[in-house]
């Protein structure tokens, strides 16, 4: 057994020698994924392949008594690989690829509507001589495209099974397995496909013709719908008007729903100060908990409503079309038009963002993307923006017509985008010093009306991840956070000891605070975060962010309640220095803020994007690369943005 | 390039059925005069003779030869061969463009036998039933449903669905397909 | 044949050709992709549209719709007028 094997946690032992595996191949769009979902019933295992940046996913079907293990190889058009992801599918079936076997037998997958394409695929992967079964996709869009085909006569023709599965239906899925079980009796080809380039077109015309193929009609709606999405003025007026609707959507419509949730946590602390009997339990509820994971799940319904947006965006099959637009903005950054709807689901949040540079065919483009994708201002900043801005800006001040706020936050959207790019551009340069570079091509899928079901699924899932992400991460970090505040305790003798009237709560939490563990934390790094003004409790703050950025809010509204349980918000404003050479000055201060802002633009304080980092590039070098880089960037740029606002006086 | 692509032929491993465009060769049977680039795949035994049908060519191995090792020889020349089909000659010197009624019939004949054993045939015995080839007359195939097909009303689609379209697409000459018990 | 030979780059949106060479230039890979892809000698290509921005294209070869940028489209040969 060879180390790659429990790397990818793909299997047991056992199961590599005796259990049949079945790999499926086809081109990107095939429809390989569903055949798979409707094989496996969504249960893979998604792991990476030995060393690479290529993701792998496993998963396995019974039939009979019989398990099978089915693979689901990286997407491609031919057996000469040029992306890295194609050259593991080729490996794979020549049994070259170190920890992972080599499979028993190949479901090659093709879509119905680009048969003449595909068969050249088809000839290539049949020509590697295993036995082989083709499953025929989308022949229910290429009956309503008026299309035809044979199925049964395209078998005989290829000299192979030859199965249709409408896998969004599940249409013909029973009828694959029920082959799947017979694979060892399944007819090939009497004589390989030929591999001369002009012989083998002759081939596929003549398997066309027999298996009485028509090729689909254009779609029309597509084309009428192309004619105005794609035009050079109407089209680049409705790509914008999609950005707009899309940031509008995110922050206009789901404001209402957020105070919902707002006042439904006051509610609950209200109850919860009233009705919980001893004080310590009543804080750790009302501020660790309730105040910590309150403050974050207030922008589940932005979150929500983002994810909708991308999920519908990309089911109708406009992000293709917005990829196509903005192809030629991205390539000025040596990237092409997928990575930007990977940085637009950034916007979102930066796990999806990395999870889509899977569309991405060239390795080089796809680490460049995930690189630059946390630094798109995703969800998760928000409410440290919100609560930071309203510090540094009064909500009444304008320039023209504008909200002062609002251009700030404006502001820092931008930077984040510019520096994402700029980002993606350095690490594309140095990656692009070895290797060939891949050739740009992208198929446009005809627009369609998404399947419900599929787009609120895509939505739950995302939304779950943020969810699990509040009950674990911010939760754990609310709680160790609000021991940290108030341990340890105070005895009564020692605080008279040390002159606080204990007569004051005010006084006496004020105390507790600045002596408490979590104070000794912050003045340990003080020396790191001094030259950006940070005071210890502000340290407390970004370190606590490190896990998920949200928790920033939730940790200062814990240390501003711990000081003044009265009035939080007032005790925030009026925080001043209580020790090193600032002492009694205020410590929210323009510079000190600005350069907060500018920390948590480019710092990478998200333990799920490192995990995913981790998972999507298979090792660790790339999480750490992308943390110190982010790190050292946010420091640095902190410090720059200090020094500039004392320069301009502020 | 001529569109081609090679089935097997039930029943006879050693022969290939290469599907060509209907009407391309000019000839159909048992073919003595074929290009030179087939004609050096007789004369060296790797091919034991070619027939030429309406829609395909069937080459048959020589002895000791397998598709494996010759198969791309074998389309390779094909394809040299196919560029020039005035070169292509029968047996019998004759040309079917004037060829008499009962060539084609017995080559109807020989397609129906083949798709019966085949295929077609398969699916009938896979639901329990057989069809068995009475005869070819002027072009029309008539056979005989046994088994399960007897009477059933699937059987009529099964016939002229499958049976008619396969024949077709080898021999469009074909006038149709009867049932006697019909 | 016999019409003028043209780079597919070169090609207005609504013409069509028939592809009659597939250079790859330095990067072998171009080539090989490009073919995978259906522009092999022989296949039809209609330009379909222009991105907003001019680049890419959108091309209609072996019945479906693919994008290529200019550099690649640059590759591909075309006698134009096919029908």
């Amino acid at each position: 057994m060879s180390a790659g094997c429990h790397d990818t946690g793909v299997g047991a032992g056992a199961d590599l020698v005796q259990v049949p595996r079945v790999a499926l191949v086809g081109s990107p769009n095939a429809g390989k994924t569903s055949v798979f979902n409707g094989l496996t019933g969504l249960r893979a295992r998604t792991g990476n392949y030995p060393g690479v940046t290529v993701s792998r996913f496993v998963g396995s079907c019974r039939v009979g008594g019989q398990r099978y293990v089915v693979e689901d190889l990286p997407g491609l058009y031919g057996l000469e690989p040029v992306s890295p992801d194609e050259r593991i599918t080729v490996d794979v079936l020549d049994g070259r690829l170190e920890g992972v076997p080599r499979p028993d037998a190949v479901l090659i997958v093709v879509d119905a509507t680009t048969l003449r394409r595909s068969l050249g695929c088809v000839a290539q992967v049949l020509g590697r001589g295993l036995p082989a079964c083709v499953v025929v996709t989308f022949t229910d869009e290429l009956a309503r495209r008026q299309g035809r085909l044979d199925v049964e006569a395209l078998g005989q023709a290829l000299g192979v099974p030859v199965v249709a599965v409408v896998g969004h239906r599940g249409y013909g899925v029973s009828e694959l397995r029920e082959l799947m079980g017979g694979w060892r009796a399944w007819t090939a080809p009497a004589l390989a496909p030929p591999t001369d380039p002009a012989e083998r077109d002759a081939w596929v015309e003549s398997v066309l013709a027999f298996a009485d193929y028509r090729a689909p009609e254009r779609h029309r709606v597509t084309r009428r719908v192309d004619d105005v999405l794609l035009h050079p003025v109407w089209g680049t007026l409705v790509f914008f008007a999609v950005m707009v609707l899309f940031f509008q959507t995110v922050f206009t419509l789901a404001a209402p729903l957020q105070d919902g949730v707002e006042s439904l946590f006051a509610r609950l602390a209200e109850l919860v100060a009233e009705r919980v009997g001893p004080a310590w339990l009543a804080g750790l509820l009302g501020d660790a908990l309730i105040g910590g994971v309150g403050g974050v799940l207030v922008f589940v319904p932005q979150i929500v409503l983002l994810f909708l947006l991308l999920a519908l965006l990309e089911g109708v099959g406009y992000m293709a079309r917005a990829a196509f637009v903005m192809d030629r903005v991205m390539a000025r950054f040596g990237l092409e038009g997928r990575a930007f709807v990977a940085l637009l689901s950034s916007f979102a949040c930066a796990v999806p963002g990395i999870m889509a540079t899977r569309t991405l065919p060239s390795a080089r483009d796809r680490l460049a993307t995930m690189m630059a994708a946390p630094l798109m201002t995703c969800s998760a900043r928000l409410p440290v923006y919100v609560l930071l801005i309203g510090l540094l800006v009064e909500p009444s001040r304008k320039v023209g017509p504008f909200g002062a706020q609002g251009l700030v936050m404006f502001g820092l959207y931008l930077l984040g985008a510019v520096s994402a790019l700029l980002a993606a551009w350095v690490f594309k340069r140095i990656g692009d010093r070895r290797g060939q570079p891949v050739p740009f091509y992208m198929e446009l899928p005809p627009y369609r009306l998404p399947a419900p079901r599929a787009v609120l699924v895509a939505m739950w899932s995302s939304a779950r991840a943020f969810l699990r992400k509040c009950s674990t991460v911010i939760v754990g970090t609310a709680v160790v956070l609000w021991l940290l505040l108030n341990l340890p305790l105070q005895s009564t003798a020692h605080l008279r000891a040390a002159g606080v009237d204990t007569g004051d709560p005010v006084a006496v939490s004020a105390y507790s605070v600045d002596h408490s563990y979590a104070a000794g934390l912050g003045r340990a790094v003080a020396p790191v975060f001094e030259p950006l003004g940070f005071d210890w409790r502000v340290n407390i703050g970004v370190l606590s962010a490190q896990g998920a950025r949200e928790t920033f809010v939730a940790t200062l509204g814990q240390v501003a309640a711990a000081e003044d349980p009265e009035d939080p918000a007032r005790a925030l404003r009026e925080m001043t220095y209580s020790d090193g050479p600032r002492a009694g000055e205020p410590v929210f201060t323009a510079p000190t803020v600005a350069a907060l802002l500018v920390y948590f633009v480019y710092a990478l304080q998200c333990m799920a994007t490192v995990a995913v980092l981790r998972r999507e590039t298979g090792t660790w070098r790339w999480p750490v690369i992308a943390f110190s880089y982010l790190t050292a960037l946010a420091w640095v740029m902190a410090w720059l943005a200090r020094t500039v606002t004392v320069l301009a006086g502020g | 390039m001529v569109p081609l692509h090679p089935q097997r032929v039930p029943g006879e491993p050693d022969s290939l059925r290469w599907i060509v465009p209907a009407g391309l060769l000019p000839c159909e049977g048992l073919l003595a005069q074929v290009p030179s680039a087939l004609a050096a795949l007789l004369a060296d035994g790797t091919l034991e003779r070619v027939t030429a049908e309406p829609a395909a060519v069937v080459t048959r191995l020589g002895a000791g030869r397998s598709w494996g090792r010759d198969g791309a020889s074998v389309r390779t020349a094909l394809h040299a061969a196919l560029a020039e089909p005035a070169e292509w000659g029968p047996a019998d010197g004759k040309d079917t463009g004037t060829g008499s009624r009962s060539a084609d019939d017995a080559l109807l004949y020989a397609a129906a036998r083949d798709v019966l054993a085949g295929t077609v045939g398969d699916f009938a015995r896979s639901h329990g039933g057989a069809i068995e080839l009475v005869g070819v007359h002027r072009g029309v195939v008539t056979v005989r449903l046994g088994g399960a097909c007897r009477g059933c009303p699937a059987s009529w689609l099964t016939l002229h669905q499958r049976l008619e379209r396969e024949l077709r697409r080898r021999c469009p000459g074909l006038v149709g397909v009867r049932d006697t018990g019909a | 044949m016999g019409g003028v030979q043209r780079a597919l780059a070169e090609l207005e949106p609504g013409a069509r050709g028939s592809v009659s060479e597939v250079v790859g230039g330095e990067v072998p890979a171009v080539a090989r992709r490009l073919a995978d892809l259906g522009f092999v000698p022989g296949a039809v290509v209609e330009v379909v549209r222009r991105a907003p921005l001019r680049d890419p294209v959108v091309y209609r070869v072996k019945d479906y719709e693919v994008c290529l940028r200019r550099a690649q489209a640059a590759c591909v040969y075309v006698v134009e007028g096919q029908p």
